[in-house]
């Protein structure tokens, strides 16, 4: 097992039953016009959807569609980018796991060490994205409003 | 029969591995557990508990449609889903399970667990 593979690893182990340092002060946060529950919204759907774009490309890994150092590219630039957003969001240790796991992403030498380096930190991202979900109260939020769409006054 | 224990508090779940049907999967979910992990409910495909586990397995065993007491791995989030219900079909999943004792537990606390996700227990139980 190579060295970024265990450093993920452990990262994944540590916050499997801790919450993810940062977590409680996403509420806190003063990013107004809004409240707290918008904020722990978006930064759930930054990990989710960054988890889910790294799996396709994880699955893309050896298909010959674009070569290894292409997809080790966008991965590692697609995580360099949801780090940054992490950081907005106060979760600045996750941010710079997933910052470690960008610069090896970036210079994984065979499609074989990007899907290894890839599972690890899909795995990670995933129990980021498993932790911001738990705290926001999806039942209570179930027919909170109607759908309001702009329209160009006439 | 090989299966997954669930414990949730103090109740239990049973869960027989389909070794023949997902190989790959249940052994690699015999290499994870014991585990302990947080129990949530799906969002949208209406009566299905869900936990993850800190590997990806490959697809195997896809299946389109599920019955109550079927339990599925959801690959692309490497989560374990166990249907106790009425479903509403949202996403293909690998059929690695059955429920074989407390179903009805886990009817009994969905409720609960929709509110809020609770940590639980999953042990690898070897069966004769």
């Amino acid at each position: 097992m190579s060295q970024a593979i265990k450093q993920l690893r452990s990262a994944t182990e540590a916050i499997w039953t801790r919450p993810p340092a940062g977590l409680e002060a996403l509420s806190a946060m003063h990013r107004p016009p809004s409240g707290d529950l918008p904020k722990r919204l978006y930064a759930n759907f930054d990990a989710y959807w960054l988890a889910g774009i790294l799996y396709q490309l994880r699955e893309m890994c050896g298909d010959g569609v674009l070569d290894g150092a292409t997809l080790a590219r966008v991965a590692g630039r697609t995580s360099e980018i949801a780090a940054r957003r992490l950081r907005t969001w106060g979760l600045d240790e996750a941010a710079g796991t997933v910052e470690f796991a960008a610069d090896e992403l970036a210079g994984a030498k065979s499609p074989g060490a990007l899907k290894d380096i890839l599972s690890e930190l899909i795995v990670f991202i995933d129990r980021i994205h498993v932790w911001i979900d738990s705290t926001i109260p999806w039942a209570e939020m179930g027919d909170m409003g109607p759908v309001r769409i702009p329209r160009i006054e006439q | 029969m090989n299966c997954m224990r669930l414990r949730i508090g103090d109740q239990s779940c049973d869960i027989e591995l389909l070794e023949e049907a997902a190989p790959e999967t249940c052994a690699g979910l015999k290499e994870v557990l014991p585990l302990k992990t947080i129990l949530g409910h799906a969002k949208f495909a209406n009566e299905e508990v869900i936990f993850m586990v800190p590997r990806l397995f490959k697809r195997e065993n896809i299946v389109n449609s599920v019955s109550p007491g079927d339990v599925g791995y959801y690959p692309d989030r490497q989560t374990i889903c166990i249907f106790y219900g009425e479903i509403v079909p949202f996403a293909q999943v690998g059929l690695v399970g059955r429920v074989r004792y407390g179903l009805d537990v886990l009817r009994s606390i969905a409720p609960a667990v929709w509110a809020a996700p609770r940590f639980i227990d999953v042990a690898y139980e070897a069966q004769p």
